[in-house]
């Protein structure tokens, strides 16, 4: 990058998603394996200004530097754990560094009681313009039961905080087959989540991920899981319920008002490149998979001596992109073109795949539209039916 | 090259397994130079990665040994290494007959064993000398006195001159050496004679072709000259000769009383069968080795690519495994259920098994196996006999006059306290008591007739279970006797499988239909639709059971940008699929098709 003339920006046609991690939350939930730490002030300003470092060195490449950015994700981590000041600055980095498209979604992900309404408006001015909030659940017991720190009550005063300071599009996620958990303590979280309204809502069910507590616990023998019937009908109803509330399901497990897909989940699962920032972020450029170096403090070192912090890294090959175009199209609910299916299957002509011709007529998969999607039959066994077909 | 006789010694070393047996051989080779010690691979005969991993030995070798006793002339010891496994009995005999003695390992600790006994009576067969060697005496737990007293009793062998032995730690192997010189005889015959050579073992080199390891009897051979195989009557020239040091060494000629290899042009190692007698095509030999037979396999399984378009890798891996092993056999086979494929006979289950790993190992092929089975020998309403080697290809009740299955005769050893155990065993396994004799040691033999097909199946495993793992085994076959037999046909979404066919006695087949519809339920995972199973016997159902549909099977998380992760797991679940066979519109996995030998009542 020591060009005397630098060449003037043209942009790259396809866009980049940006992902931002900020590994601190006030405890660890009992169900969560990401890459997240206990908050501590000092080093999170620290880890801001290794941040900052990775902004500039990477917005100086040329795989970035021509590029737009098309949407800022700041995940977790609990990203709202951080003062609105510093956000506002990491942002303000971001435009100076990297070409935001105009109007980029600009996403923060939240916890009830992390924030109140001067932080929100500080955010909101700072630039962020999608908050989604980890509410999990209603019932008080179950928010306990795995580990969240606040109620149900805080959760709603949250949203309504953020609707005032400005927020007109806000996501919630939901959780089910948690433990202790019936039907109808998730159909209650559904109802209370549509009377809010907001502009989106995921719904992921509960999975047990080695080396959390609830993993311990299973094993143990001390957790009361809903079976998988129950846990069947929960998805089926948060599907039937959403739907019926005037929320598209867009994917297996998000849902939104019309015109508020997630812009930067898109980018995931449509396939396209994104960089991720931050220790353990992952990015995918230049059609190579690479990490960063997962701990805070070796991710810092990392920035310190070489600039990025790149851990490791493969190349996609011709058949792991085919994989993941089926795995993670199919899991749109708009599913894959025709022609991009038949190509990722190798096949001229569906009738060419028995497996094919078998799904669609037992209706696991549709044609519709000139695209293959997995059906509303098919949902639940999405998993299933990806596998038949990779 | 040729030696006087008198200091020429061929022996080998029977054992029961884990006796000891190839850390002896190392030993020896070890001390006798054949190799440094730094060279030395433990269990350096036993040459396959699975003969090492599973410390047996497959296939018979030879190794020739150079021995100078403190003071005398230089010996050559010929050491001819004998499969260990009952499935290569007739492999055993060959090499003990190339043979004038044999070192017979017997385990300290663990005493006489079936396989022990078994190998002694074949080397009395053979009028070998017996040297007995008592291993392992290092072992704090060893019993010297009662193993004595084993061996005179059990096997009527005078123990006084046993050799107390610890091959691991090297004691006791001087001692074996001078054994082998002074108490087996030298190899007798005349090098002027007509060449009289048996073969013991041969296998195939992409570069030589056939290399034929023999033991010479009479005559000589050497390269130029033309041999005849006797029981084929095919003649080649033979290019060379040699010795393994353990190394093949190439020679100027082989002589009577020597053991070593020819090369003589050979392609395939089916015109070299074990037991053959090997002459010379000028002056045959008027006696020709007695006893030769073709062995035949015992037993039948189908293999099938678990992906159809392995099938032509499959048969031209099978081609080159046959390259090396005379006994296996097989042929093309299309099966309803499991598409083409083929039907393969073995010797035994160990050679089943050992077939199965290499092709998946050496030649990176997924198999399905159908269950192994015996040769069944009908006799159809026509009055024509046919043997049948797929239980789905047995004839319809309407034509068929008999049916008669392989018998064999087996010893099984074991403390007394499971005597009770083993007897319900061999009951349920259709058995024919023989003899019960109680032992020094509170050793009980028992023998019993019991139908080979109970072999098979799950016997082994029971009996080690039944008797914690105390009990040993040997087993010769018998003859062929009629049973009341039917086939028991299996079901899969009201289509026969033909894969899942099995032949049960009359009187068990119910409860075995039952007991196996449930293994089937257990083992077929759930899939997109419920699968129904169902025994049938002469069309009739007998018992059903159903494996529900998948209900839920969603990853419904968000794994953001980490889409790697993602595509693994969802790989993972497709690597539990290629284990499987697609029949019909149902996954059955591998081990569905073996179930049909794991069926007895809870």
């Amino acid at each position: 990058m020591q060009e005397n003339h630098p060449a003037p920006r043209t942009p790259h046609p396809a866009p980049l998603g940006l992902y931002i991690h900020i590994p601190y939350c006030a405890s660890r939930c009992y169900y969560c394996d990401f890459n997240t730490y206990r908050f501590d002030a000092v080093q999170a300003e620290q880890y801001l200004t290794g941040l900052s470092q990775e902004i500039d060195v990477w917005a100086a490449t040329e795989s970035v530097r021509n590029r737009q950015i098309c949407s800022v994700f700041f995940g977790g981590g609990t990203p709202s754990i951080l003062e609105a000041s510093q956000i506002h600055d990491v942002l303000d980095h971001c435009r100076a560094a990297f070409m935001l498209e105009d109007g980029a979604e600009i996403s923060l992900e939240a916890n009830p009681g992390t924030v109140d309404l001067p932080k929100l408006r500080a955010m909101r001015e700072g630039g962020v313009n999608r908050l989604s909030f980890g509410v999990q659940a209603v019932q008080d017991g179950l928010l306990q039961r795995i580990g969240r720190s606040h109620g149900a009550h805080e959760a709603e005063q949250t949203f309504w905080l953020a609707r005032t300071a400005g927020f007109l599009n806000i996501n919630l996620d939901l959780m089910f087959g948690l433990p202790g958990q019936n039907l109808d303590d998730w159909v209650k979280s559904l109802r209370w989540a549509i009377r809010l309204n907001p502009e989106h809502l995921s719904a992921y069910g509960l999975i047990l991920e080695e080396g959390t507590r609830l993993h311990h616990e299973h094993r143990a023998g001390s957790l009361e899981l809903p079976d998988e019937e129950t846990e069947a009908a929960m998805y089926q109803m948060t599907i039937e319920l959403l739907q019926g509330a005037g929320f598209e399901q867009y994917e297996i497990s998000n849902f939104s008002q019309p015109g508020f897909h997630c812009r930067h989940n898109l980018v995931y699962w449509q396939h396209q490149e994104y960089l991720g920032l931050g220790a353990g972020a992952y990015s995918f450029l230049g059609g190579r998979r690479f990490y960063n170096e997962l701990l805070p403090a070796n991710y810092l070192r990392a920035i310190r001596e070489r600039g990025t912090a790149v851990a490791g890294s493969e190349p996609v090959s011709h058949e792991t992109l085919r994989s993941e175009r089926l795995m993670l199209g199919l899991r749109l609910r708009a599913g894959l073109d025709l022609q991009t299916f038949k190509e990722m299957l190798g096949i001229d002509d569906l009738s060419a795949s028995d497996r094919v011709v078998r799904l669609l007529d037992d209706g696991f998969l549709g044609l519709k539209e000139g695209r293959v999607q997995i059906t509303a039959r098919g949902l639940l066994v999405a998993n299933e039916l990806i596998v038949q077909l990779l | 090259m040729a030696t006087d006789l008198n200091h020429i010694r061929n022996f080998s070393i029977i054992a029961h397994i884990d006796h000891g047996k190839s850390t002896l051989a190392d030993r020896l080779l070890e001390e006798t130079g054949a190799l440094p010690p730094r060279q030395m691979e433990a269990q350096v005969l036993d040459q396959m990665d699975l003969e090492r991993e599973r410390g047996i030995t497959i296939k018979a070798k030879s190794v020739r040994l150079r021995y100078r006793p403190q003071g005398g002339q230089e010996y050559i010891l010929n050491l001819i290494d004998t499969p260990g496994h009952v499935d290569f009995s007739y492999e055993v005999s060959r090499s003990l007959s190339a043979c004038e003695g044999a070192l017979l390992v017997i385990d300290a600790v663990q005493g006489v064993e079936a396989q022990t006994l078994a190998n002694a009576h074949l080397a009395m067969q053979h009028e070998l000398s017996i040297v007995p060697v008592i291993n392992k005496i290092d072992l704090t737990n060893s019993d010297i006195g009662l193993v004595k007293r084993q061996i005179e009793e059990v096997l009527a062998i005078d123990a006084s001159e046993a050799i107390l032995c610890s091959a691991k730690q090297g004691i006791g192997t001087q001692e074996v050496l001078e054994a082998v010189i002074k108490r087996i005889p030298p190899p007798q015959g005349s090098p002027h004679a007509p060449l009289k050579a048996l073969i013991f073992d041969s296998s195939f080199d992409p570069y030589q072709g056939v290399i034929v390891n023999v033991r010479l009897y009479e005559g000589q051979v050497f390269p130029g000259m033309r041999i005849l195989l006797m029981s084929t009557g095919a003649a080649f020239e033979v290019a060379q000769v040699g010795v393994f040091a353990p190394q093949m060494r190439p020679a100027e000629l082989l002589s009577a009383g020597e053991v070593g290899y020819i090369i003589a042009g050979i392609k395939d190692v089916r015109q070299t069968r074990v037991g053959d007698t090997i002459t010379a095509e000028e002056r045959p030999t008027g006696r020709p080795f007695p006893g030769f037979k073709e062995v035949r396999p015992m037993v039948f399984a189908g293999l099938y690519p678990t992906e159809s378009e392995q099938y032509l890798e499959l048969k031209e891996a099978l081609e080159k495994l046959r390259l090396n092993d005379s006994s296996f056999t097989f042929e093309p086979e299309t099966s309803l259920a499991l598409g083409f494929g083929f039907r393969c006979g073995f010797l035994g289950l160990l050679h089943m098994e050992i077939i199965q790993e290499r092709l998946e190992r050496e030649f990176g092929l997924t198999l399905i196996t159908t269950a192994p089975t015996v040769v069944y020998r009908v006799t159809k309403s026509d009055g024509s006999v046919v043997d049948v080697q797929n239980p789905s290809h047995l004839p319809s009740p309407q034509q068929l006059v008999r049916i008669e299955e392989p018998y064999i005769k087996a010893s099984i050893m074991a403390p007394g306290e499971y005597v009770g155990q083993i007897f319900g065993l061999c009951q349920e396994k259709r058995g024919i008591q023989r003899g019960v004799e109680y032992l020094e040691g509170g050793r009980v033999l028992i023998t019993y007739d019991l139908p080979l097909n109970e072999i098979v199946m799950d016997f082994y495993d029971r009996l080690k279970s039944a008797t914690r793992g105390y009990a040993s085994l040997d087993y010769e076959f018998l003859e062929y006797r009629e049973g009341r037999l039917a086939k028991l046909d299996i079901l899969v979404n009201s289509e026969p499988v033909d894969a899942l066919s099995s032949i049960v006695p009359k009187e068990q087949s119910h409860l075995r239909g039952r007991v196996l519809v449930e293994r089937l339920r257990e083992l077929i995972p759930r899939q997109l639709f419920e699968v129904v199973i169902q025994a049938a016997i002469g069309g009739k159902v007998i018992a059903r059971e159903s494996v529900r549909p998948l209900r839920k099977n969603v990853t419904a998380k968000c794994y953001g940008g980490d889409i790697t992760r993602k595509r693994k797991l969802l790989e993972r679940q497709k690597e539990g699929k290629r284990r499987m066979k697609q029949v019909g519109r149902v996954e059955i996995p591998q081990e569905a098709f073996m179930a049909v030998l794991k069926v007895h009542a809870p």
